[in-house]
């Protein structure tokens, strides 16, 4: 589902649907896609840690709920893309999001949860700092050339595969003021790690935004964009997370990951059907 | 006033009509929501007509199949969501206008209820229901002119 017709697919689709009848046309491809094992199966392990003693059935039934909301998710990202339809949003913790937009140079680390793309570049528009957006780049060299094609003006993205000097530019940026957004759930292959406990299972999480803070002396926001129905968002930020630097490094990392683990479990649990993390997120669950 | 319920965040003229009533409650105390206007913003509009329209092709889908009805109607439902979406190949394909795409999706569903409503059995009911709810709108069409003139 990685190859460049999909993404073509979704743009023609939400140029041609009448938004009147899109509800019947996702709850379809969502059933669609709830047949499409790999993806299926992963969500399923996922769902298994999150909803311990939960049965293989229930996760089966929650699973295309989580597909109908990535459907809609991936909707209102193209909507907003081509058509500038902004979604209706709430706020939870606006004092720290508002605190990280006055003082900017601030790391902004969230989750595969609702809609990241989307947050990114409607804030990017109302925001008085550069926002950075780091992501992992396409496989297939189409998809790029596609994305690239319709990506935002407003935001930079940048990506993760080009860790030498993509460290370096990110540090720049934070100096300069930026705020750089990063997603901190999930591992992309070929960056550095760091050990997490995500729902008593043992799992990595990227180092990246944690040595990116240690170095820059920038806090880390946890901000989460959760999806709370149609065309409406819910942006929950969270204290700011300091990673001190001292002799022991292991041990500021390892207390940076606990404040980082505890509100992204929290959110994850109270909207599991939006955890958009289709491999399973530890080694562990896979076996 | 309620800015979920103003009206020019709504599509269609009953919602409209619903909206101009609910715009004039006062708003939740706690409501720090920033909303946006768009004609197709309502969540609740847009559900309701996707469940109108997928139910009322149900039914007649199911009325044109062989088998007992509780069998007819579990089996047209899937048929149902893949055949809403032939009006939109047809119209999108060749001109890609959402607006020409609509109207011809609402059309293939009048004609489906009027050839329906002519049936005899259940399903003209389920037919002149439809044909029902477009007249309704027609009607509020007309009022919600005169209340925003």
């Amino acid at each position: 589902m990685r190859g460049v017709f999909w993404r073509q697919f979704l743009r023609w689709a939400v140029l041609n649907i009448p938004p009147w009848i899109e509800p019947a046309i996702l709850g379809f491809w969502a059933l669609f896609f709830l047949l499409w094992g790999p993806v299926r199966r992963g969500v399923m392990l996922n769902l298994r840690a999150i909803k311990p003693g939960s049965s293989a059935l229930a996760n089966f039934f929650r699973c295309y709920r989580v597909f109908w909301n990535f459907a809609w998710t991936i909707e209102e990202t193209v909507r907003f893309k081509e058509r500038g339809v902004v979604p209706d949003w709430e706020f939870d913790g606006r004092e720290h999001f508002e605190a990280m937009q006055s003082r900017g140079g601030a790391i902004l680390l969230t989750a595969h949860m609702g809609s990241y793309d989307l947050g990114a570049q409607v804030f990017s528009q109302v925001s008085k700092q550069r926002i950075v957006m780091v992501r992992a780049p396409e496989a297939d060299p189409q998809t790029h050339q596609f994305e690239e094609a319709h990506k935002s003006g407003d935001v930079q993205i940048e990506f993760s595969a080009q860790t030498s000097e993509l460290a370096l530019d990110l540090l720049h940026a934070l100096t300069g003021g930026a705020i750089v957004a990063i997603q901190g759930d999930r591992m992309a292959p070929g960056i550095a790690a760091l050990p997490a406990t995500l729902f008593d299972t043992p799992a990595q999480i990227p180092a990246g935004p944690f040595a990116l803070a240690m170095a820059a002396r920038a806090p880390i926001y946890p901000v989460f964009v959760v999806r709370r129905g149609r065309r409406r968002y819910r942006l929950v930020a969270c204290a700011p997370i300091e990673v001190v630097r001292g002799a022991n490094r292991d041990a500021a990392f390892a207390a940076a990951v606990a404040q980082w683990t505890a509100p992204l479990e929290s959110v994850i649990r109270a909207a599991w059907y939006q955890w958009f993390a289709f491999e399973p997120f530890s080694p562990e669950l896979a076996r | 006033m309620n800015e979920k319920w103003r009206p020019a965040r709504h599509h269609f003229a009953l919602a409209r009509l619903v909206a101009h009533v609910m715009w004039r409650r006062p708003a939740p105390a706690a409501d720090d929501t920033i909303y946006f206007v768009d004609r197709h913003q309502s969540a609740i509009e847009n559900h309701a007509v996707a469940a109108w329209f997928l139910l009322s092709m149900t039914c007649f889908i199911a009325a044109a199949l062989p088998l007992s009805l509780p069998l007819a109607l579990v089996a047209a439902f899937p048929l149902a969501m893949l055949a809403i979406q032939i009006p939109i190949f047809i119209t999108g394909l060749p001109f890609s206008n959402p607006r020409l795409n609509s109207k011809f999706m609402m059309l293939c569903g009048a004609a489906a209820a009027l050839y329906s409503a002519l049936q005899p059995g259940w399903v003209r009911f389920a037919g002149w229901a439809f044909l029902g709810v477009i007249a309704l709108n027609a009607i509020a069409f007309v009022v919600v002119r005169l209340c925003e003139e």
